[in-house]
């Protein structure tokens, strides 16, 4: 893996302080990347400091007689252990290509996407793009799934706001440079790019967009109310 | 004379900063085994974790901006965070972080999921989704770098200057993003952005690539 999310990204992500799609995307590169991984583990001892050393502040005591109620109450509940193990799985994930399975879906996206990418509706923007949204409930942002057939070329575009891309499976590369697995990249407002899938796989990318994308080609003007 | 002056410089100067910070490993370790009981459904076990958390738990809900009428939220905050613990014990890593770390992640992710309940906010994304609480757990070699990781940003933690500590602070336990920090200090967000990193580098937290 060669691109990670700049530190003040994850430090964000750490203090959870990141609009939620974001925090999905940085979630998403984490579940590839054991390094960034170390990096939150790190901002996340800092929190646990900070928070010792907070000021005390009272609490009745028969507040811990409501918790302990509670906890009568779903004793049954013990089952959520299990899901932390989930993260653990979806590491080694990085092998391209397992068609006829089900696919390896990352664990912050499963419940968006289900176990295939397949069960989503996906709607064909080009010739080789298509796009599945993902509910993600943010009306801020438009949080998606982009498929590029292989050797696939998106036409020239720009953004108005930001733009997320988490690379989940296969590659591309644009005048930035070459993502594959778990690559997360953002681009600026203004940072024109003209993406092209590698030529021997499908590319399966994250998207988080901030606002509306505009393609700049003179040829292309007419798509754009087509990728809202 | 001689060796009263000795005497004197040996009792005044090492003393100080040493026995504080085991004190706070000891402390630390009190607390992991704690926890360790609570995943075993000990319930006294838990009522001492409740009484030394619940106030640091409280603080930090008070510390939240929060919508209207919703005056509780301190307290169901530490009401969420304790029955999250009481569940998820046996999922902790002693080894991987401190009892205050994993507690601090709990608040935190709580803390998010109260306040969108109360924006009414509905979305099919879980908060533990996108920030999981634990994911692999360390290896040996890990949980000793683990342990001087502590002690050394708790250390530079002591002599960093206020005014990095409170822009951390701002984020880490008030939750707020970079540009409402920018408002409450009254400062350009290039400026806010600059003394997060600072400090965090002070604190050696960035990781080399």
């Amino acid at each position: 893996m060669k691109h990670h999310p700049e530190f003040s990204w994850l430090e964000q992500y750490a203090a959870a302080t990141l609009p939620l799609p974001v925090a999905l995307c940085v979630s998403t590169h984490l579940s590839f990347c054991g390094e960034c991984r170390r990096q939150i583990d790190l901002l996340h001892n800092l929190g646990g400091l900070l928070f010792a050393q907070l000021e005390p502040m009272p609490v009745a005591d028969e507040l811990l007689q409501r918790i302990l109620l509670r906890i009568d109450d779903c004793q049954g509940e013990t089952a959520e252990v299990v899901a932390a193990g989930g993260v653990a799985q979806s590491m080694n994930s990085t092998a391209p290509g397992s068609e006829n399975s089900v696919d390896d879906i990352p664990q912050p996206l499963r419940k968006l996407i289900g176990a295939e990418y397949n069960n989503l509706k996906w709607s064909r923007m080009l010739p080789s793009l298509h796009a599945a949204n993902l509910p993600a409930g943010d009306k801020d942002y438009l949080v998606s799934l982009h498929r590029v057939k292989p050797g696939g070329k998106i036409p020239r575009h720009d953004h108005r706001g930001q733009e997320f891309t988490v690379v989940l499976r296969g590659s591309f590369s644009d005048e930035y440079g070459i993502y594959s697995d778990g690559d997360f990249m953002l681009r600026e407002s203004g940072q024109e790019h003209l993406p092209l899938a590698a030529r021997y796989e499908e590319c399966v990318c994250l998207t988080v967009q901030q606002a509306p994308v505009k393609f700049t080609g003179l040829f292309w003007r007419w798509l754009n109310p087509l990728l809202r | 004379m001689m060796a009263s002056f000795y005497k004197t410089v040996a009792e005044s100067l090492p003393r100080k900063v040493t026995p504080i910070h085991e004190a706070k490993n000891a402390e630390d370790d009190i607390w992991r085994d704690c926890l360790r009981q609570v995943a075993q459904q000990d319930r006294a076990a838990f009522a001492r974790l409740f009484k030394h958390f619940a106030p640091q738990i409280k603080a930090f809900g008070l510390s939240t901006i929060i919508p209207d009428r919703s005056g509780q939220f301190a307290d169901e905050l530490v009401q969420e965070v304790m029955v999250a613990i009481w569940r998820k014990a046996s999922s902790y890593d002693a080894g991987k972080s401190a009892a205050a770390t994993w507690i601090f992640t709990i608040a935190r992710n709580k803390r998010i999921d109260l306040l969108r309940k109360l924006k009414r906010h509905a979305g099919m994304l879980d908060i533990d989704d996108v920030w999981p609480l634990e994911d692999e757990s360390a290896s040996p070699f890990q949980m000793l770098q683990q342990r001087s990781t502590e002690q050394r940003v708790r250390e530079s933690l002591q002599s960093l200057p206020a005014a990095q500590r409170e822009a951390i602070a701002l984020a880490f336990i008030e939750g707020k993003s970079h540009s409402e920090i920018a408002e409450t200090l009254h400062l350009p967000l290039g400026t806010v952005k600059s003394r997060i990193r600072l400090a965090m580098q002070r604190l050696q937290l960035v990781l080399e690539r």
